[in-house]
C-alpha cells in the first residue's frame, strides 16, 4: 500500500501546487478544445481512404488521436519534467532521502498530470460533441483496458526520462523528440498506411499504434471484442518489459547521481 | 513509519569514510561515532565537507569509500532501512515546497513516511508548539521568514519520530526565541534516546547541549580540544 499512500501524498502537493496558479486548468481545455477545432476545419479537406465522402470521420479519428495523445503526454513527458523541476526547486535531494523506493516517486512525478489530463480530455471531448463527434459503437472495457496499459507502458518512458534527467540534468527535450516521432509513426492524425513502407516497419515497433487501433476499434469501429485481443496483449507485453527496465534505469540513476554527489545539482 | 532503535550502542558509526567531488577530496578517511541518545556536533569553515558528511549519512551521497552505519543498518546494503531510520534537516531551505503551505509540507512528508493523517495532525500540532511555529505554519512557506522556515525544516526531520536526526545549519536565520526553542528540543529528544548530529560554521551556540563536539578541516575530522558547555564539562572532548 506505500505506492498508493506516496503518489496520493505528492498528488495532492501537485494539485495543490497547481490550484496555487489559478488560470492553469481552465487555459488548458480552452487550448485543448480550439486546437481541435481547427481539425473539424481541416477535415473538409479530407477527402481520401477511409474518409472519403465522410469528413466529419477524419474529425473524429484526429479526435480519438489528439486527445488519447493528451492524456498519455504528462505521464511520458511529465515525469521528466516534474524531475527537473523539483531538480531546480531544490526539493529532489530531499525527496530522495525519504524512505521510499525510487520508482515509487518515479511514477509519483507524474499522477497528478494524468489525473489533470484525463479531467481536461474528458471535457473537451464532451465539448466536441456540438461540433461533430459522436462514438459508433462504444466498448468501455476495451477502452479502460488500453488506457490503462498504455499508462503503463509510458509511465516507463517518462521514468526512463527522468532518468537521464537525473544523470545529466537535461533529457525533457530528448523524450518529447522521441514522443513527436512516435507520435507521427503510430497514426496520431493520419493512419500508418499512408506513410512508406519502411517507416510502417517502425510504426509497428510503437506500442501507440496498437494503443490507437483498439481505442479506434473501440470508439469508432463496431468491432467484436476478439478483435481488440492483439492489440491488448501486445500492450501488456510492452507494459511487462518496459517497466522493470524503467524501474532499474531509475535505481541505477540515482545511484550514480548519489556517487557524483549532484542530486542537488540543477 | 518510524524504524524501531535498534539494539546497537552507536546511533552512527562512521569508519574510514573518504569522498572526493569533481576532483576534490572533502573528507579524507573521516571516522565519527555518535552513541545513541547522545548530541555531536561539527564544526567547519564554508567547503570543509559538513554537509557533504550530513549527506552520506542521509543516503543522498554515496562514499567512495569507508563504511557507515546508522541505527544499526551499513548504509551500502541497507539504505532504505538507514532513510527509515533518519530525520533530516539540510541547510537548503529550497527543499520545502513554497507553493503550499507550511502545514501542508508537514502532511506530505508525513503521509511519505507513512504517518496516517490523524496521528500526523496531532505529531505535527505537538512539533510545531515545541518549535513555537503553530501560528504561522498555515502560511504558505514563501511567505514565511528564514528562520521560520529553518524551524519547519527541523519539524518535518522530527514528524517520524526519527531513531537519528541530522541537522545541517540549523540555526541560520533564527533569532533568540527561535534557538531556545530549538535547543530545547534536540535536549529533550536526545533525552528520549534520538542520536543527533547537528553541523554548522559556528557551535558556540549549541555546545551547552553538546555531549561531543568536532572540528572538521581539510577533509579530517578531529575532536576539538578547546570549547565551553557541557560538552567540555563531561569530558568527552
Amino acid at each position: 500500500m506505500s505506492f498508493f499512500r506516496i503518489v496520493s501524498a505528492v498528488a495532492e502537493k501537485d494539485f495543490r501546487t497547481a490550484i496555487s496558479y489559478r488560470v492553469g486548468f481552465i487555459s488548458g481545455v480552452v487550448a485543448s478544445f480550439w486546437g481541435l477545432i481547427a481539425f473539424r476545419f481541416v477535415s473538409k479537406l479530407v477527402n481520401t481512404g477511409q474518409f472519403a465522402n465522410n469528413p466529419v470521420a477524419y474529425f473524429r479519428y484526429a479526435v480519438v488521436g489528439l486527445l488519447f495523445a493528451s492524456i498519455l503526454e504528462p505521464t511520458a513527458i511529465g515525469t521528466s519534467g516534474s524531475v527537473r523541476s523539483e531538480q531546480v526547486q531544490g526539493t529532489l535531494e530531499y525527496m530522495a532521502s525519504q524512505p521510499v523506493r525510487r520508482i515509487y516517486l518515479g511514477l509519483s512525478w507524474s499522477a497528478f498530470g494524468l489525473l489533470q489530463s484525463m479531467v481536461v480530455a474528458l471535457l473537451v471531448l464532451l465539448l466536441t460533441i456540438p461540433i461533430g463527434f459522436r462514438t459508433a459503437n462504444l466498448n468501455l472495457p476495451v477502452v479502460i483496458a488500453v488506457i490503462v496499459l498504455s499508462i503503463l507502458v509510458f509511465a516507463a518512458v517518462g521514468n526512463a526520462g527522468a532518468a537521464l534527467v537525473i544523470v545529466f540534468q537535461q533529457g525533457s527535450a530528448i523524450v518529447a523528440g522521441v514522443l513527436s516521432i512516435i507520435g507521427v509513426i503510430s497514426g496520431t492524425l493520419f493512419p500508418i498506411r499512408e506513410l512508406p513502407k519502411w517507416l510502417q516497419f517502425f510504426s509497428h515497433l510503437s506500442p501507440l499504434t496498437y494503443s490507437l487501433d483498439a481505442l479506434r476499434s473501440a470508439t469508432l469501429a463496431r468491432q467484436p471484442a476478439t478483435s481488440f485481443t492483439t492489440d491488448l496483449l501486445v500492450l501488456a507485453g510492452f507494459a511487462a518489459v518496459l517497466l522493470p527496465i524503467s524501474a532499474w534505469l531509475i535505481e541505477r540513476a540515482f545511484r550514480v547521481a548519489q556517487r557524483q554527489g549532484t542530486l542537488s545539482t540543477y | 513509519m518510524r524504524m524501531p532503535i535498534t539494539d546497537q550502542p552507536n546511533g552512527i558509526v562512521v569508519e574510514g569514510v573518504s569522498k572526493a567531488l569533481r576532483g576534490r577530496v572533502i573528507l579524507n578517511k573521516v571516522s565519527l561515532s555518535v552513541p545513541k541518545g547522545s548530541i555531536a556536533v561539527v564544526e567547519g569553515d564554508n567547503g570543509a565537507g559538513k554537509t557533504t558528511l550530513i549527506r552520506i549519512l542521509a543516503a543522498v551521497v554515496l562514499p567512495d569509500a569507508g563504511t557507515v552505519t546508522v541505527n544499526g543498518f551499513d548504509l551500502a546494503r541497507q539504505s532504505l532501512s538507514v532513510r527509515r531510520s533518519i530525520g533530516v534537516s539540510f541547510a537548503n531551505e529550497r527543499s520545502l515546497y513554497w507553493r503550499i503551505t507550511g502545514q501542508q509540507n508537514l502532511e506530505m512528508f508525513g503521509r511519505i513516511a507513512g504517518l496516517s493523517k490523524k496521528s500526523l495532525k496531532s505529531r505535527a500540532a505537538e512539533i510545531c508548539d515545541e518549535l513555537r511555529i503553530r501560528d504561522v505554519v498555515s502560511n504558505r512557506v514563501a511567505r514565511m521568514s528564514t528562520g521560520q522556515r529553518q524551524r519547519l525544516m527541523v519539524a518535518r526531520a522530527l514528524l517520524s519520530d526519527p531513531a537519528v536526526l541530522l541537522l545541517d545549519e540549523p540555526f541560520r536565520g533564527l533569532d533568540e526565541d527561535g534557538l531556545e526553542a530549538l535547543l530545547a528540543i534536540v535536549r529533550r529528544r536526545a533525552a528520549m534516546g534520538m542520536t543527533i548530529l547537528i553541523v554548522a560554521p559556528l557551535i558556540g551556540a549549541v555546545l551547552p547541549v553538546a555531549d561531543a563536539a568536532y572540528r572538521i578541516a581539510d577533509g579530517a575530522l578531529t575532536p576539538m580540544v578547546s570549547g565551553s558547555g557541557d560538552a567540555v564539562s563531561k569530558g568527552q572532548l
